[in-house]
């Protein structure tokens, strides 16, 4: 066949379709992101021009009076978060420096146990609530809150009296759920550095630890900053396992002891329900704060942990 | 075009086999453990077997021709036996979606399923998310019928679509429990509260179980020194309403601070979702203390003494009335023929309660002060846009279930604390009920 | 005479420091392995005696009435992932075709920052779009609104894994299809993609364990239904609405409903992440399947 005839035939239609089409599911992705936007700023409009910026520091939550603000369920979300992060961040580091440092010569015992970690990410959210409200929140009032209270109760952050639904019990279980992410990308950023880094540490007789104090961790910084901040992420926006630990009680409290409410956790509890349109708004407002919350945090650790990881990634 | 064979086939195969054999394990599974659900049954032993046909004879003919000719059985039996000639023929196929109130929600559960046995053709379904998300659904229209134990504010009756009537059916009647969970207490121990002394303790003025005031209404018991664990509901809901509603009646500064509402704003305590949350966090918690509707405790019989008892309210006569079917009846009755009238169904119920009439009533001498109505809400034309309906059978299919539910449905809560609604009240329900119409015909004509 | 750290107390001291580390990691590890084995292990404990035929074929009873099952959760989940699925593979995918065949793009740039952050977004959000959007317009809850709430929390999974595993196909396979003469269009579709199918697999069955595990975009969009799904414009179960409704109940009866439920959708999500991780993991060396 003639070779012109056929480049001449070829793909005009067929490239453009395809691209186009691909294009098209690109964009909706970013349309997706821009309709979230607008429609809960939409259906918080009520309530953004009745309070305008004071709702982030009103601490009433009062249906029945239509009264709402906001401070408590921030003040919620930041402190289980902050408990989740305090206890998370560093068994997530000791796992990932585990896996990447010391069972370099275990590829078997490495996978093993890198995998249960993993499988701790495949576990639903509303079974972490489960269990927590069964097992380890009883667990946890006897053997841990109950002997703090009694002995260290003069300490503002253990001075209420435990009933196993609190911030503190909340945010333990938040940070169980984060060790896979941030063990996840801990460990890759980790594996990123080069080893001549390390070897030649361990040329001038530095002991394991030396090592990766010194000369890995500071070059993984803030790779590790950014698995942190994917971690908060994660935190701020789980539901299910929050609702049924934390006691849903807006007030705010310094007593890790004491009962409270988060930004998702208010959304799932009322969102059905509302008193009046203002209440309505509020929720939707409530709804805005978590999106805005969990999109700058989002932004924020992608632009950290894109930087200095290298290799393709699979990732969730 | 296949330059690369990557050998994902055998990948493929892998992973189908992997399946196939977990498949194979769990059908031997299975086929070797044909057993049920777990043994831990709960067969009603308390049963008002009694009290439950006495009502039942004495309910009386509704104004349509069907004679409620019930027999009441205890809810361990899986089918109730009743003849259902409402509307006398088999209704077309269509789903009904309710949603309200978790205080019916023991009753409403059997209702559905007994409904479905005596017509197939129609499933409902309930949603037991709290008397407010209930009356938003309604209004929203995003359920065929709504459920509250709270009739709706002069707010929410705004907030309806213009144009529409909601109307506001009593389908049965409960009591408001103190109940709490004292380790230790023998099962026959109930302790006595006053409307004033739970006010008090839910504003957290009294924070111990052997407060003084609560040690004077209860003399014969030694109260723990324990603090009292609060749980109160994180929703909205219908039986704080009632619970507030009493609460403020009884206490003025409860009044003025917090008031009456089905999200009010707790002074003090945790917030449980559902009535089931707070009896789950009752359960859960030792020296609790929290509102709950008497069913919650009563289908769960085997553990009053346990984690979970409740105690006696006193009333306007003086007496300390332990909640049971027998006093809410008094309590319901009373109520209906004092104070504000019942209402029509058409028109607003806002602030109509059996507590405000029952309240200084001193003459009953064994009512049950915390009992409260729970409603159905219809609107009147179904076929408006608003309402979310989808055809006639569907309307005449939710119709006939809240007629099923007001007559013949009336016994079936006898044995877990739920009231059979006194005859006037049923004949009013069917009045109400009659006005519902689909483009402009009647659905429930004559029958 | 020696000050180095490499003799004497100084050396003593480090290496007792770095046992002490030593220790303390292992202690991390413990702490982190311990509660999966919990959780799993109380499920298993609870659940597995619930499992049976009539449990996985029967409707659940009102409380206190015995026998029952949760036939109408699982298939509710499974109407619902499935529709999920029908819209999320084809967006998800087309996206991460572009992404990776046109990663050069502004658009391409930005969809694929916005696809990353929206992977790790609160469910709840996209819940309460759905309800705003489709429930309250439809004046109904509906398996549909779920599926849609559902499928938002796929698309991000499903174009990552696609743009990975297709930007690993060799781009020397591409350059010789087109030197071949083969339209590009078809180079994508057979080639490229022909070739990165695994990958594509992992992604969707990855994304598939995640929908099904979500609930609270469910619990405003499809509620709960206890009967079979006859009408996919009304309220549908599903499993995570089924642990999170019965599992709060006070009957004991509804417990064990719910842990049965918990064991189903365990077994579900931890067999689907495994079987991808053991007969996809191996073949990309250096990159992990990881939810």
């Amino acid at each position: 066949m003639n070779p012109n005839k056929r480049i001449r035939k070829r793909g005009i239609g067929g490239d453009q379709i395809l691209k186009g089409m691909v294009a098209a599911a690109a964009i909706s992705i970013v349309a997706l992101l821009i309709a979230l936007a607008i429609e809960l700023t939409n259906g918080a409009s009520l309530s953004l021009t009745t309070y305008g910026l004071p709702f982030l520091f009103s601490t009433t939550w009062d249906p029945n009076h239509n009264i709402y603000g906001a401070l408590p369920f921030i003040y919620g979300t930041l402190v289980t978060s902050a408990i989740a992060l305090l206890i998370g961040l560093p068994v997530s580091l000791g796992v990932a420096i585990f896996l990447s440092e010391k069972a370099k010569g275990h590829r078997l015992a490495a996978y093993v146990l890198g995998t249960l970690v993993e499988l701790l990410a495949a576990v639903p959210s509303v079974i972490f609530g489960l269990w927590g409200l069964f097992v380890l929140s009883p667990n946890l009032r006897t053997y841990v809150e109950a002997p703090l209270h009694k002995y260290l109760g003069f300490l503002p952050i253990f001075s209420t009296t435990p009933i196993g639904l609190d911030y503190f019990i909340a945010g333990i279980i938040l940070a169980i759920m984060i060790i896979p992410t941030v063990s996840a990308v801990s460990r890759d950023v980790l594996n990123a550095v080069p080893n001549s880094q390390r070897e030649a540490m361990y040329s001038l007789g530095a002991t394991q630890w030396e090592v990766i104090r010194k000369s890995v961790l500071p070059y993984a910084r803030s790779g590790i900053f950014g698995a942190t901040i994917l971690g908060l992420g994660r935190a701020v926006g789980e539901t299910m396992a929050v609702t049924f630990i934390i006691g849903n009680s807006p007030a705010i409290s310094a007593s890790l002891f004491a009962q409270g409410y988060t930004l998702s956790a208010l959304i799932v509890n009322q969102v059905g329900e509302s008193t009046s349109p203002l209440n309505a708004s509020a929720i939707v407002e409530i709804a805005l704060i978590l999106f805005g919350l969990a999109f700058v945090i989002n932004v924020f650790a992608r632009l950290f942990v894109v930087r200095l990881t290298r290799g393709a990634r699979f990732r969730a | 075009m296949n330059l690369y064979k990557t050998g994902t086939s055998g990948t493929t195969i892998a992973l189908v086999v992997v399946l196939v054999v977990v498949v194979i394990a769990a059908g031997a599974y299975i086929a070797l453990n044909p057993g049920g659900t777990t043994t831990t049954t709960i067969t009603n032993t308390s049963v008002a077997t009694t009290t439950a046909t006495s009502t039942a004879t004495s309910t009386a003919t509704s104004t349509a021709t069907s004679t409620a000719t019930s027999t009441a059985t205890s809810i361990a039996t899986s089918t109730l036996t009743s003849t259902y000639t409402s509307t006398s023929t088999l209704l077309q196929t269509a789903t009904v979606a309710g949603a309200g109130g978790t205080l019916v929600f023991p009753l409403m559960s059997t209702w559905l399923y007994t409904f479905n046995q005596l017509q197939p053709n129609v499933q409902v379904n309930y949603a037991s998310v709290g008397s407010g998300a209930g009356i938003t659904d309604i209004t929203k229209g995003t359920v065929n019928f709504g459920e509250s134990d709270a009739p709706l504010t002069s707010a929410q009756y705004s907030a309806l679509p213009s144009g529409s009537t909601l109307l506001t059916v009593p389908i049965s009647a409960s009591g408001v429990v103190p109940a709490y969970n004292i380790p230790g207490f023998p099962a026959t121990t109930h302790l006595n509260f006053t409307g004033d002394v739970l006010a008090k303790i839910f504003l957290g003025q009294i924070t111990t179980w052997n407060d003084p005031a609560i040690a004077a209404l209860n003399p014969k018991v030694t109260l723990p020194s324990n603090a009292i664990v609060v749980i109160h509901r994180s929703d909205g809901s219908g039986t704080m309403y009632a619970y507030t509603n009493f609460l403020s009646d009884s206490n003025a500064q409860w009044k003025s601070q917090v008031g009456t509402s089905t999200t009010p704003n707790w002074p003090v305590g945790t917030g449980c979702k559902g009535n089931e949350g707070v009896a789950g966090c009752i359960e859960n918690n030792q020296y609790s203390l929290g509102p709950l509707e008497i069913a919650y405790v009563l289908t769960n019989s085997n553990l009053i003494g346990v984690s979970i008892n409740y105690g006696a309210v006193q009333n306007h006569a003086g007496n300390f009335i332990l909640a049971s079917l027998s006093d809410i009846t008094l309590a319901m009755k009373a109520g209906v023929t004092q104070g504000t009238p019942v209402p029509q169904g058409s028109t607003p119920w806002t602030g109509w309660s059996i507590i405000n009439n029952v309240y200084n009533d001193s003459t009953d001498t064994g009512i049950y002060p915390i009992t409260t109505f729970t409603y159905a809400l219809v609107y009147e034309s179904l076929s408006a846009s608003y309402t979310g309906f989808t055809s006639q059978a569907q309307a005449t299919a939710t119709v006939s279930f809240i007629w099923y539910c007001v007559n013949q449905g009336q016994t079936a809560g006898a044995n877990i604390g739920y009231a059979a609604l006194p005859a006037n009240v049923v004949a009013s329900d069917d009045t109400t009920l009659s006005l519902v119409t689909y483009n402009g015909l009647t659905l429930l004509s004559g029958s | 005479m020696t000050t180095n750290g490499l003799s004497g107390n100084r050396a003593r001291r480090r290496r007792a420091f770095n046992r002490l580390i030593n220790v303390l990691i292992y202690a991390a590890l413990v702490a982190a392995i311990v509660p999966l084995v919990a959780i799993v292990g109380e499920v298993v404990i609870q659940g597995l005696p619930q499992i049976s035929l009539g449990f996985l074929t029967g409707l659940p009873k009102p409380p206190t009435i015995p026998g029952g099952g949760i036939f109408n959760a699982i298939e509710g989940s499974a109407v619902m992932v499935g529709l999920a699925a029908l819209i999320a593979v084809p967006l998800g995918v087309g996206a991460g075709i572009y992404f990776s065949e046109w990663p050069e793009s502004r658009l391409s740039f930005i969809s694929s920052f916005t696809n990353d952050v929206l992977a790790e977004f609160p469910t709840i959000t996209l819940g309460i779009f759905v309800y705003l959007l489709v429930v309250l317009t439809t004046h109904t809850f509906s398996a549909i609104a779920g599926a849609i709430a559902l499928s938002f929390v796929m698309i991000p999974i499903v174009a990552r894994t696609t743009e990975e595993s297709l930007k690993l196909v060799p781009h020397t396979l591409r350059e010789a299809s087109m030197a071949l003469g083969i339209p590009r269009w078809k180079t994508v579709i057979r080639i490229v993609i022909g070739t990165g199918k695994s990958g594509l697999a992992t992604g969707i069955l990855l994304s598939i364990a995640r929908a099904a595990g979500e609930t609270a975009p469910l619990v405003v969009t499809a509620l709960w239904s206890v009967y079979p799904v006859t009408n996919l414009w009304g309220p549908t179960g599903s499993l995570p609405y089924l642990i999170f409704y019965y599992g709060l109940s006070p009957y004991q009866d509804w417990h064990a409903y719910a842990w049965g439920g918990a064991f189903l959708l365990v077994v579900f999500m931890l067999g689907l992440n495994l079987s991808v991780k053991f007969l996809i993991g191996r073949k990309f060396a250096g990159v992990r399947a990881e939810i």
